[in-house]
């Protein structure tokens, strides 16, 4: 579903990401590790098309991002460390524009406020502007999103960072979830804790290079840590 | 999709409260200034047809007299004004409303308001005009500068973008949802205010309203256009301003540059590249060049003498007495037709500069849409120099035929009469003063006025191509912030 076929960035001399090649199949999350500026958020921005390769080619659904940067974004959802929405407008308003735009106006309010339940948004907050909510609310709304479109891929850049535990365990289990309905999820997180607790696999990055690509069942909470911290010290 | 963010546009708009205050004063003024604009109108259409007629029937109604003394009395042209005046005065105030129209002299169009008024007129006088030309292209700015720099601050562009929006929809909406919020205000304000300005200014002569509904028309097309250049810009000013406050200060830049400064400054470009003489020079020139005239009134004068002589050996006589026609009408008709030539002469190359220095504006309108819009309003509404113009050169037409009316019956009547008696002694009575038509000026139709304004009209529809194509060029490169 979503592919990385020797994909390098380089930034005028600076290499963010050194011929990357990774798979990710429908169901599987993927969690991207590695220390600030390792090529996660790169890696990202790569296949929404935000930013042109220098050479390779990310793929989704075996289509050239940088070549079909609008019909690539039919499949995918993209959830950034803070989900951005209209202040002015509610949740449920929010909502129903960005499905709107994403070509689904077929949409009732009872549909959307379904959604937004299944991503977890509490009852009263739908009618209330964003301006109001808080990071796990807009997340949240971000999630509804995704379900609205019936993503089949989702780009998560540093979803859970800052949210409280409690919030950023109800995130994962709707990422499992939808992992479930066959979803294939890319997320970059810091979080190892939680890679290990709803990802399949895990990649270690290092200064644009993927130095290791676990499956998550295979190792324990420790051994990930201490995996990680050794390719740090490296 | 444009449809989906013109609709959101809109909800966002509606719910700033800073939109609803500034169009709500907005309105408020349009109808202030079309009320107060169609009082003054029917007042002054009131007062210029009680005059006029006033005037006719004096002239009717002066008595038996010689008819050059009736010449000399003369009658006033008063200048009719179409209702779209009451929208846009434009040069109005300064153009002069009525013309004396007498036997020798070509007079100027004078009772010029602006003579009357204080120097706090120069701030200028609140009108229809004014409120669509300066203060709705501020509303526009004050809707458009946030609407792509903000989705870049706020972040909400990168969602869109990882939507799948294309970048052109996004603008296009964006224009159409602030086109839908002008609309909502102005459509409804312009009607209601324009048919309680109809109603307040009341019947009009069928002169008046000639090509009135055309004129109506293309005055709302040239500013529908105004306005649309206007958002076209300010989008693009803040697609590629870094900022929302730098493309707020770029716009009200824009805004003073082309709405204050350019119209203002272009009037004095034009001046320095076309001067005109000064009204002491002209009169001067006028005056030498009457000299060499007749001068129908001075038997002694060398000229007078001259022509006599020339006119008894014409007819072979050596009386005035013996003339086919009364020599006193044929020295004042000579007199006239030399003085028509000097006034053409020297009021004609005026002319010719006040037209030069016209069409530099309408070349200066390139640098700004304003002096496009102001042109061409002023011009459909009957009230730029043009229209001034036209009822000048109706008003001494029709003074010559008058003349030409009065001396051709002193040529007949005074014939036989010594120079001294036909004009002491021949009288003329009512009958030949109803031989003189009343006064009437029909204001320009449609197609003249389109003709003349040509350049204006193109540069406006070059602003409204051009900024279409800036605003796309620029949609296509909208960075997404890292």
């Amino acid at each position: 579903m979503l592919e990385a076929v020797n994909l390098k960035k380089d930034y005028g001399g600076h290499l963010a990401l050194k011929g990357l090649n990774l798979k990710i199949e429908p169901g599987e999350i993927y969690c991207l590790l590695g220390a600030n500026g390792a090529g996660k958020s790169t890696t990202i921005n790569l296949f929404l098309d935000f930013i042109k390769p220098s050479s390779g080619m990310a793929l989704i659904d075996g289509m050239n991002v940088a070549d079909h940067s609008i019909e690539t974004k039919k499949a995918l959802a993209y959830i950034p460390e803070i989900v951005m929405l209209y202040r002015n407008l509610s949740g449920l308003e929010n909502l129903r524009y960005f499905s709107q735009l994403a070509g689904h106006s077929e949409y009732t309010d009872a549909d959307l406020l379904g959604f937004l339940k299944r991503a977890g948004l509490p009852d009263h907050a739908p009618m209330k502007r964003v301006g109001g909510y808080s990071k796990g609310m807009r997340q949240k709304v971000g999630i509804a999103i995704a379900i609205a479109k019936q993503a089949k891929v989702l780009l998560l850049d540093e979803p859970t960072s800052g949210l409280d535990p409690k919030a950023s365990n109800e995130f994962s289990d709707l990422l499992v979830q939808l992992a479930g309905d066959g979803v294939a999820i890319l997320m970059a997180t810091h979080d190892l804790f939680r890679a290990k607790e709803s990802g399949t696999r895990a990649g270690i990055m290092k200064h644009g290079e993927l130095v290791a690509d676990l499956v998550t069942a295979d190792i324990g909470h420790a051994d990930l840590e201490a995996l990680y911290l050794k390719h740090m010290h490296d | 999709m444009i449809w989906t963010i013109a609709k959101k546009e809109l909800t966002e708009i509606r719910r700033d409260g800073r939109f609803l205050w500034t169009s709500l004063i907005i309105v408020a003024l349009l109808f202030i200034a079309l009320g107060v604009g169609a009082q003054r109108y029917a007042a002054d259409r009131d007062l210029r047809i009680e005059a006029s007629q006033e005037d006719r029937d004096s002239w009717l109604n002066q008595g038996d007299k010689g008819p050059h003394a009736a010449a000399h009395y003369g009658v006033y042209g008063f200048k009719p004004a179409t209702p779209l005046a009451l929208f846009d005065p434009g040069l109005n105030d300064y153009t002069g409303t009525l013309q004396y129209l007498e036997a020798h002299k070509e007079n100027q169009a004078a009772f010029k308001p602006a003579a009357d008024a204080t120097a706090l007129a120069r701030f200028g006088d609140l009108s229809g005009a004014m409120v669509l030309q300066l203060l709705v292209p501020l509303l526009i700015i004050l809707l458009c500068f946030g609407m792509i720099s903000g989705e870049r601050e706020d972040g909400t562009f990168r969602q869109l973008m990882s939507m799948g929006v294309p970048r052109t929809k996004l603008v296009w909406g964006k224009a159409l949802g602030v086109t839908g919020a002008i609309a909502i205000v102005l459509v409804p304000g312009i009607l209601i205010a324009g048919v309680l300005a109809a109603i307040l200014a009341g019947n009009n002569d069928p002169h008046e309203m000639i090509d009135f509904q055309g004129k109506l028309l293309v005055v709302a097309l040239a500013y529908v256009a105004y306005f649309a250049i206007f958002v076209c810009v300010a989008l693009a000013i803040s697609i590629r301003s870094r900022s929302s406050g730098a493309a707020l200060t770029t716009l009200v830049g824009f805004w003073i540059v082309t709405g204050l400064l350019v119209p203002r400054i272009g009037a004095d470009i034009s001046k320095a590249v076309y001067p005109t003489p000064s009204a002491f020079e002209v009169e001067a020139s006028i005056q030498k060049g009457r000299d060499a005239g007749i001068h129908a009134h001075e038997p002694n004068h060398p000229n007078h003498i001259a022509f006599k002589n020339k006119m008894l050996k014409k007819y072979n006589v050596t009386r005035i007495e013996d003339l086919p026609y009364s020599f006193q009408g044929l020295a004042l008709e000579a007199d006239e037709e030399h003085g028509f030539k000097v006034f053409d002469q020297n009021y004609g190359r005026v002319r010719e500069l006040y037209a030069e220095q016209d069409k530099v504006q309408q070349v200066l309108s390139v640098l700004s849409p304003a002096v496009a819009i102001e042109g061409l309003s002023e011009a459909l509404s009957g009230t730029d120099v043009d229209f001034a113009n036209d009822f000048s050169n109706a008003a001494e037409a029709y003074r010559r035929n008058m003349v030409r009316i009065l001396n051709a019956d002193i040529m007949q009547g005074g014939k036989g009469m010594t120079q001294y008696s036909a004009e002491w002694g021949y009288r003329a009575n009512k009958s030949l003063w109803s031989k003189v038509p009343p006064f009437d000026f029909d204001p320009p139709g449609l197609s003249t006025i389109l003709g003349r304004n040509l350049v204006s009209i193109l540069v406006l529809l070059a602003w409204l191509v051009g900024s279409i194509f800036w605003l796309t060029w620029s949609a296509r490169r909208i960075k997404i912030d890292m």
